[in-house]
């Protein structure tokens, strides 16, 4: 019997999960996801990663899933001092959807909302790697929403470097 | 000579991010004996071709070679294609055989829950032991089968060699005491103790004591 991705349980606080990074996944691509693609860090795009992120990532593939110009992307950045997972969808270089799976922090989950979250939608990166507008932040979540943004930069970068970023 | 080390710590802690201070270690072993910095319990390591993976206390080795911090034991540690897999309560590591890490794959890609052991069956496959049983892996596809053969070559910890556990040792203490705190505990007095902080209180409050009564001095001088 084939486990599904994730079907086990994360290891974390009741509360805290929001989605099942496979379920978020199966829903960016309708129901049918595809394969997972990896992307191999190379140090170019590692020093422009610790640009984004202000740190090393760490490891040297990301694992990611892809179709026609649509990826999607597991991430996880320290919001405080616990890391919180996003799932974030890109299509043709801009964002179509980000969404906080996993938040550990006891302050600032205000951001898994959509009044959040929608302010990200159709968001490009542009020169300097910063997205091309600006986010409106939440007071008493100011790290939280620092962490999303960089997420959101993350997966715009990565996106431009993977399989699918122009049209095969 | 109080007020100049207070000047002189204040001075250099003005510039603890040009000077690194956060990222120099003290080596100095009457220091770290004052901040009980000793090592933890040195654990047996996994032995993964001519290298050891061993973990002491949050931080991973492998030999020497500091790999990543981690909450948990080590479970155990293995070659498979060309990658060293080691395996935490929560987590497996993917590693270039030179100690990069490739990838961490947690809970939320599937790895089982409470996992115990780690190690190949006689189809070459990945196996962890978890809460719920064994489970092959494919890390190509990071999916957890429950399909095990029967006879599985599990991770055995080995004993470290004196002369690792030595350096082993060596360096955790070598990057348990930055060179900041040190430095901000002596221009607080809180290197002495809780004693040393009203110490410097004392000091404080003597200096401005000085302060004052020099300008009250100086006020009543005759012009």
């Amino acid at each position: 019997m084939v486990l599904a991705l994730g079907a086990c349980s994360l290891n974390i606080q009741a509360g805290g999960a929001y989605q099942q990074p496979e379920d978020f996944v199966r829903e960016a691509f309708g129901g049918a996801p595809p394969e997972p693609s990896r992307l191999w860090l190379d140090s170019g795009l590692q020093a422009q990663i610790r640009e984004v992120l202000e740190r090393d990532l760490g490891v040297l593939r990301v694992r990611y899933w892809g179709r026609d110009r649509r990826t999607a992307w597991v991430l996880e950045e320290i919001g405080k001092e616990q890391p919180i997972t996003a799932g974030i969808v890109v299509e043709a270089g801009k964002i179509d959807q980000i969404k906080v799976l996993v938040f550990r922090e006891s302050r600032g989950f205000e951001v898994r909302y959509p009044f959040f979250t929608d302010q990200f939608r159709g968001a490009t990166l542009r020169e300097g790697l910063d997205l091309d507008r600006e986010i409106d932040g939440i007071s008493g979540a100011t790290l939280s929403v620092r962490a999303l943004t960089k997420l959101a930069r993350l997966a715009l970068l990565l996106h431009a470097h993977s399989d699918f970023a122009a049209e095969r | 000579m109080f007020f100049i080390l207070l000047a002189t710590t204040g001075v250099i802690l003005n510039h603890t991010d040009a000077l690194r201070l956060d990222s120099r270690f003290v080596r100095s072993d009457w220091l770290l004996d004052l901040y009980r910095i000793s090592p933890p319990v040195v654990a047996p390591g996994f032995s993964v071709g001519d290298k050891i993976v061993s973990g002491l206390g949050d931080r991973l080795y492998l030999d020497t070679l500091e790999l990543a911090e981690h909450e948990g034991p080590l479970l155990g540690a293995v070659q498979f294609e060309r990658m060293l897999v080691v395996a935490l309560p929560d987590e497996i590591l993917l590693l270039t055989p030179a100690g990069e890490v490739i990838e961490r794959l947690s809970g939320a890609d599937g790895v089982p829950a409470g996992m115990r052991r780690i190690g190949r069956d006689t189809a070459g496959r990945l196996v962890v032991r978890g809460a719920h049983g064994d489970y092959s892996a494919d890390l190509e596809r990071v999916e957890w089968r429950h399909e095990v053969d029967p006879e599985v070559t599990w991770a055995e910890p080995v004993t470290l060699p004196p002369g690792l556990r030595g350096r082993l040792v060596e360096t955790y203490r070598g990057k348990g005491l930055p060179l900041e705190r040190v430095l901000l505990d002596i221009h607080s007095g809180r290197i002495l103790g809780a004693w040393g902080v009203y110490l410097v209180d004392a000091a404080a409050v003597l200096f401005l004591g000085l302060v004052l009564t020099g300008l009250w001095m100086w006020s009543r001088r005759p012009r």
